[in-house]
């Protein structure tokens, strides 16, 4: 049987067509992203600096994501063309409060608009909702501003630095808001103290944890998903700390293995605007998952290691993201060095021309900007966002990262259930 | 040519506010007397939701005292006197008689975001999350089938009396197929005609519903337009800027609630309330720009010294906005007060007129009283080009709105 559900939240619109066999269980999951504007086409003929504000409106969920994309990508083009970009310790550490911040908030939404959400309305729960998810969220949010001076779409990094030049005063209030956030995490996200966490991450502990995260797990296992949600178990971390990860293997990753493939779009008959990132030609998972098992982290590398890419591991990757961003963002704001400058002139744009590419770790994974520059014009622009890499369309033989997660599922509500795990986001794959 | 540089001077040292914030006695006695036949007819009418904001605010540990206090500052916001701050506070308990459907057509989501979780004073939020949110993706229960079921179902409800707030452009390209909503596939076009039909009123939220935003920008790949050039006979309200700022969100709809209209409305359609002065006049380093001393590179002494980004290319004298009092994030920050310059997101078609942070003198703006600004550096030329722009946006922009509505009926 075919079905079509649609799957619509805070991060647009998808449609998954499902076939399903007697029973109902999908035997096969395409997505289709039906939305487009042709950013690359409005950012090609621009002065390079353009992009600066043009990319972060790409998406107004990671639209900082996209920023520092940009400026990171302007930075390498600058250093290709040989003429290398200084940027103090104290510019970089604010990027990374910034960015990180966009990180947090987005997965304290997942979890409260989308997860609890859905999964409770399966098992017949009345949702609620969620206002002191959303304070918490924008508290992080002001953090971010700031610096930036506002989110969403904050334009306040350039090749060199970053425009803002914040005292103690903004660093302290920086500080406060970040203690009510991760007072907001101890009490109603995990129902303990960050350490305690961290310190039991096995999945008795976390059946058994108060907070939120631990009612999402035990809605997961009442529904029978706490174990599904199995992919390739391919992992590619591009941002910081590149590798890639497969079962036999890790090494480190680099971008030129990276390309798109738009056989499934409408350009060539298919039914979406979205194309497809691979690997060495191949689909790889990236995000929250990714980056635990890139880094290391102890407890999610140890859940991995029993119970692999299931939605048990997945959920918990990204909330235990949100754990250790916290403890950066303090170590960060607690080391700058005010002395330092916030931004050390480059020379002019017009003079330079060549190609660069900006890696960044969005909230849902790698995002990738390449431009090539003429005389600081623009000729072209491509952005590849970290829903193409996990919400990809294969082949029946060799399904994407989403769709090979949602093979086999009972039916196509739960299916849809698991997709979300991905924390799927259409606003900037149809860029 | 001194005494232009004078006129020049006073000219952009001006306040610039057209809006009229004293209409006399008279006038506001006759207005309270309406709006408090406004509220007594809502008292009596079922509230669309079961959310009971005095619950919600002792929820959120949120006293009388705190409330009043919001209620005052949004009245002054409103451009009221201060006699109507109790009307405004029974006007926000009533939100939930004010339907609001909310459609996102070809855009970021960026307004949503700003609207529902980045921003908002604690209480603005509760009073969002009161309003009958009736059609939202983020807010609503449902999803999918149910949701566009939802929809209808809302429409049939409140016919001719909901708010139709648009975020996002319309693709005109390929025959809407550019954005496409639903499992029928209808296009962004037709869905916005078909909710806007028994709309009482729509409100354009964001760079893109309005003038078409940033998918409107050049080569416009996919035909974008805003809300105004499709819509026909139907009160518009343009709320600009990318993303939009939630007080002035809010500041419509609890507009509409108190007095059964929608408010006073500038050339481009957006309410004076909020766009009726520059950013400029009310901008934390002007006292820098009178004074003559602008950053003249970024990380410089003057950037360490807040000085005017003018130079820096903020276009802040030529922005119709009230960014630079209301700011974003709960009022914590806003883009000059880091340091980068007003990008003059709430004017029509920004994104091709000014260019980026790039003094106005590299941008190549036709300045509507003719001539092309030289560099700011040549100051009596570049000051005088740039003050015809400034006084002259609003004509400029009712000309390109002019232009646009007819090219817009050509779509239809
Ligand atoms: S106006 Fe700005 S925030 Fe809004 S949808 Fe357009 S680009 Fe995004
Ligand atoms: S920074 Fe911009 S808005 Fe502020 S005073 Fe200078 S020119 Fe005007």
């Amino acid at each position: 049987m075919i079905t079509h559900e649609l799957i619509e939240r805070i991060e647009g619109e998808a449609v998954l067509d499902f076939k399903t066999d007697k029973s109902g269980h999908v035997q096969e999951a395409s997505i289709r992203f039906l939305h487009f504007r042709g950013m690359e086409a409005i950012l090609e003929g621009r002065n390079a600096l353009d992009a600066l504000v043009i990319a972060p409106r790409v998406c107004g969920i990671c639209g900082h994501s996209h920023l520092i994309a940009a400026v990171r990508m302007l930075e390498n083009l600058y250093a290709s063309a040989g003429s290398a970009v200084k940027v103090t310790p104290k510019a970089h550490a604010l990027r990374e409060v910034t960015r990180v911040c966009e990180l947090m908030q987005n997965h304290i939404k997942w979890l409260y608009l989308v997860m609890l959400h859905e999964s409770g309305k399966l098992l017949g729960k009345e949702p609620q909702v969620a206002l002191r998810a959303l304070y918490a969220s924008s508290q992080i949010n002001q953090m971010s501003a700031l610096f930036s001076g506002q989110w969403p779409h904050s334009s306040y990094a350039h090749p060199g630095g970053v425009t803002c030049d914040p005292t103690h005063i903004e660093v302290m209030q920086a500080l406060k808001l970040l203690s009510d956030v991760e007072r907001f995490i101890e009490k109603d996200v995990l129902g303990c103290k960050t350490e305690n966490f961290e310190a039991n991450m096995d999945v008795e502990s976390l059946l058994l944890m108060e907070g939120d995260f631990g009612t999402l797990l035990r809605y997961f296992e009442r529904l029978d998903l706490l174990d599904l949600g199995k992919s390739h178990g391919r992992f590619l971390v591009l941002g910081e700390d590149a590798h890639e990860i497969t079962p036999n293997e890790r090494s480190y990753a680099h971008i030129d293995f990276v390309s798109e493939d738009d056989s499934q779009t409408f350009a060539h008959g298919g039914k979406t605007y979205a194309k497809n990132a691979l690997y060495r030609g191949k689909f790889y998972e990236t995000g929250p998952l990714a980056r635990a098992i890139s880094t290391e982290r102890s407890g999610v590398s140890a859940l991995y290691q029993q119970y692999g890419d299931t939605a048990l591991t997945r959920i918990t990757a990204r909330i235990d993201e949100v754990v250790s961003l916290i403890a950066y963002v303090r170590l960060l704001l607690t080391s700058l060095d005010f002395t330092e400058s916030s931004f050390i002139p480059p020379v002019s744009i017009e003079s330079i021309s060549g190609k660069g590419v900006g890696v960044v770790e969005a909230p849902r994974g790698s995002l990738i900007h390449r431009a090539t520059v003429e005389k600081g014009k623009i000729a072209s622009y491509s952005i590849i966002t970290p829903t193409q890499w996990n919400l990809g369309n294969g082949t029946y033989d060799s399904p994407g990262i989403a769709q090979k997660a949602m093979l086999g599922i009972e039916s196509t509500a739960k299916a849809s259930l698991i997709f979300r795990t991905f924390d799927v986001c259409s606003v900037c794959t149809t860029h | 040519m001194s005494d232009k540089i004078e006129a020049v001077k006073k000219l952009f040292t001006s306040k610039s506010s057209r809006v009229e914030t004293n209409k006399g006695d008279t006038y506001y006695q006759d207005l309270f007397a309406k709006c408090e036949a406004r509220l007594n007819e809502m008292r009596a009418q079922t509230p669309a939701n079961r959310l009971d904001f005095s619950e919600l605010l002792e929820e959120n540990g949120i006293d009388r005292r705190e409330f009043m206090k919001w209620a005052s500052a949004t009245t002054a916001m409103l451009m009221l006197p201060p006699m109507f701050t109790p009307l405004v506070a029974d006007a926000a308990v009533m939100m939930n008689r004010a339907p609001v459907i909310w459609l996102e057509l070809q855009d970021c989501a960026g307004n949503s975001e700003a609207l529902l979780r980045a921003d908002g004073p604690k209480i603005d939020e509760i009073v969002l999350d009161i309003i009958s949110l009736e059609y939202h993706e983020t807010l609503q229960a449902a999803a999918g089938f149910q949701a566009e079921k939802q929809l209808d179902e809302a429409m049939e409800t409140f016919k001719g009396k909901y708010l139709l707030f648009v975020e996002g452009s319309i693709p005109m390209g390929m025959n809407g197929q550019y954005g496409t909503i639903g499992a029928a596939g209808e296009t962004f076009h037709d869905h916005l005609m078909r909710c806007s039909e028994n709309a009482a009123a729509i409100v354009a939220v964001g760079a893109c519903a309005t003038f078409g935003g940033i998918p409107a920008a050049s080569p416009n790949p996919t035909g974008a337009v805003g809300v105004m050039n499709v819509v026909k006979n139907k009160p518009i309200i343009n709320i600009p800027a990318c993303p939009a700022n939630p007080a002035n969100m809010v500041g419509v709809i609890l507009h509409y609630l108190l007095t059964g209209q929608i408010p006073e409305l500038d050339s481009l359609l957006r309410p004076k309330f909020a766009f009726g002065y520059r950013i400029h006049d009310n901008c934390e380093r002007r006292a820098h720009f009178d004074a003559g001393e602008y950053v003249e590179e970024w990380g410089d002494k003057g950037a360490q010294n807040n000085f005017c980004l003018y130079k820096m290319g903020c276009k802040g004298p030529m922005t119709f906005n009230n960014c630079s009092i209301v700011r974003y994030n709960e009022g914590i920050n806003w883009p000059i007060g880091v340091g980068r310059g007003c990008i003059g997101c709430s004017e029509p078609d920004f994104w091709d007129k000014y260019a980026y942070e790039r003094p106005m003198a590299d941008a190549k703006i036709k300045a509507p009283t003719g001539g092309v600004e030289k560099t700011v550096d040549e100051f009596g030329l570049g000051m005088l080009t740039a003050v015809g722009i400034g006084i002259g946006i609003h004509a400029a922009a009712s000309a390109v709105a002019g232009k646009r509505e007819k090219s817009g009926e050509s779509h239809e």
